[in-house]
């Protein structure tokens, strides 16, 4: 037995339970017993407030081997069943919540090794208006299995381009004419060895420390990170920096700020870095 | 007398075992009854493999070729100055199926870049869509950058407006020397660290467990007596999430887990961004009933995918609530 999607909402926050059946269509109150194996979405709201959850399973599948297993057991087949409690109770107790899971699996199931159990499920958080409610997730349904289609055009003809071109894309710092100046900058930190190792020369920038560099007029800010946490000395790294990019031209501040985020990975070893590292050699 | 010493471990093939070594080590280990040295091969077996992943791992089917970029001059006069100190772009078109006008849709690329033009994808990738004739900028979020081959491989996560069964063209740009963090105004802040995460948006705050990161508690915001969707409880002795961790029993009636109910979450991956915060946990189930059961064949991969305006998922095929378990057994 298994079950695989079960929420439960404590203190009665909803009165009312929602399903959508294999077509999509939304249904208010209980699934009927014909129904109960094909649900493909369940919720609750409040008839009051109209606050409301809603689940919408867009992929259920199992991938892989269902055959045979032994005496007792059954090929695994998967159930679009839902659970559905509005009025949950302990025996002898008094409802306090509401409660749905999916057991999907039933009869002893029997999963091979390398079955796969897919499940994609799209939960949503909003008003349940009374009027348009059912109908606004049902629409839901079809846009989440239908998302809009992307497809490279490096071809098709250009809109006409107005003359005036509006707020531009680079801030300031990025444009063509900041080019020198950052390229001044990088290679200066190029020139920053990473002190932790004995005798591999790598600069910070080879390394991947830097993952940002922002000039405002005299002013540099210099995002870093570092490797990992075991040795969080950064200022032993960011004093050099700090010193280098001082003695540049028309400097005024330097900030170095210690990040984690983005966190470094050996993506951003410079090829001369992976060189240095000995990354592409056997 | 040597002046300096000769370089021993001069790759990095040179400084480590490759996981083969490893796992002999691990075996030895097991036969000579060397537990306290099978557990620590066995953790660096784990490093290994995530070096690797990171290094080689296949992140997916592209769906902007690196070689399909096109130099920003050959764009209207008035475009390429608009794009000022990028250097190459290219369009992209999206097409509404189903007649349902789309407001915010989240679009999410596999973008494939020149490595020798471009540094830092997270730096450097813009999105723009055209508007009366005038690109104007989108906020995007860049994750998942990796380096393959002369590749640079990023996702690109923008919002879209389509009109019912109509299209739209984006520019995407990139190759920027000079680019820097965008840093765009936070629609959804997350705090917190690990997998106990709190992700608030103009709509909702999302609570998730400290103890292994699943959804503990909803709150949306429009609701001004202040309701929080919860437990209001402890369950049948478990962590209080109001998404349950999935339960099973293997054959046998005792053996129920709750499959995601790890003291701590085993590996977990975390994105932030301006757009939407992903939360990935894998693993093998712990029983939280008695240790003895555990750890269970089952490898629980689950990612939770949170947007703006509601726990949404990514419209690829391997986004969204994404919950697969395999079944590694029976031995």
């Amino acid at each position: 037995m298994a079950r695989d999607d079960e929420w439960y909402f404590g203190g009665r926050p909803f009165d009312a339970a929602l399903w959508m059946d294999k077509a999509g269509q939304v249904h208010e109150g209980s699934v009927p017993s014909d129904q109960v194996d094909q649900v493909w979405g369940v919720g609750f709201f409040h008839r009051q407030s109209r606050d409301s959850i809603f689940a919408i399973y867009l992929d259920h599948r199992l991938e892989g081997g269902a055959g045979a297993g032994p005496a007792g057991t059954t090929p695994a087949t998967l159930y679009p069943h839902i659970d559905l409690t509005l009025d949950h109770a302990k025996p002898g107790g008094t409802p306090h919540a509401s409660v749905w899971c999916r057991p999907m699996l039933r009869d002893n199931a029997w999963l091979e090794a390398g079955t796969s159990l897919i499940q994609r499920n799209a939960y949503l958080l909003a008003p349940y208006p009374e009027e348009g409610g059912a109908a606004g997730l049902e629409a839901l349904r079809e846009r989440l299995l239908h998302p809009l289609v992307v497809a490279a055009d490096g071809t098709a003809p250009l809109a006409e381009a107005a003359v005036d071109e509006g707020q531009p894309l680079a801030r300031i710092g990025e444009r063509s004419a900041d080019w020198p100046r950052k390229h001044a900058i990088w290679q200066a930190m190029r020139e920053v060895r990473e002190d932790q190792f004995s005798n591999v020369d790598a600069s910070l920038v080879d390394m991947g420390y830097i993952c940002d560099v922002r000039t405002r007029g005299r002013e540099i800010r210099v995002l870093m990170t570092m490797p990992h946490k075991g040795r969080p000395k950064y200022n032993f790294l960011a004093n050099p920096l700090r010193e280098r990019l001082a003695q540049l031209p028309d400097v005024g501040s330097v900030v170095v700020d210690l990040v984690w985020e983005p966190a470094w990975s050996p993506n951003r070893l410079t090829d001369l870095g992976r060189e240095l590292m000995g990354m592409d050699s056997g | 007398m040597c002046s300096s010493p000769r370089n021993l471990e001069p790759s990095y093939a040179d400084r480590t075992d490759d996981v083969e070594t490893k796992i002999e080590i691990l075996r030895r280990a097991l036969a000579a009854g060397d537990h306290a040295l099978a557990l620590g091969v066995a953790d660096s077996i784990k490093d290994t493999v995530a070096s690797e992943r990171l290094l080689n791992a296949d992140p997916g089917p592209v769906d902007l070729a690196a070689a399909g970029w096109r130099p920003v001059a050959e764009l209207p006069e008035v475009w390429a100055r608009w794009a000022d100190g990028w250097g190459l772009y290219r369009r992209v078109r999206l097409s509404e199926p189903v007649g349902q006008a789309r407001r915010a849709e989240p679009v999410d690329l596999l973008v494939g870049m020149p490595a020798d033009r471009v540094s830092s994808p997270g730096r450097e990738l813009r999105v723009a869509r055209i508007d009366g004739g005038r690109p104007q900028e989108l906020c995007a979020q860049v994750y998942g950058e990796v380096q393959r081959g002369s590749d640079w491989l990023a996702h690109l996560i923008f919002e879209a407006d389509v009109e019912a069964g109509g299209q739209t063209w984006m520019l995407v740009f990139c190759a920027n020397p000079a680019a820097e963090l965008p840093d765009y105004p936070g629609r959804m802040s997350v705090r917190g660290e690990g997998v106990g995460l709190e992700i608030e948006t103009p709509h909702y705050v999302a609570t998730l467990s400290r103890q292994m990161g699943q959804l503990e508690a909803l709150t949306p915001k429009w609701h001004a007596g202040g309701l929080r969707l919860s437990t209001h409880g402890n369950g049948h002795g478990e962590p209080p999430n109001l998404d349950w961790a999935h339960d099973y029993t293997t054959a046998g009636p005792f053996q129920k887990m709750r499959v995601t109910n790890w003291s701590e979450c085993p590996n977990y991956e975390v994105v932030r961004g301006p757009l939407c915060t992903i939360v990935r946990r894998f693993g093998f189930p712990h029983s939280p009933v008695h240790p003895l059961f555990a750890p269970s064949r089952l490898f629980m991969d689950l990612i939770y995918f949170l947007r703006r305006r509601a726990l949404l998922p990514q419209e690829r095929p391997d986004g969204g609530h994404v919950r697969l378990l395999r079944a590694c057994g029976p031995r």
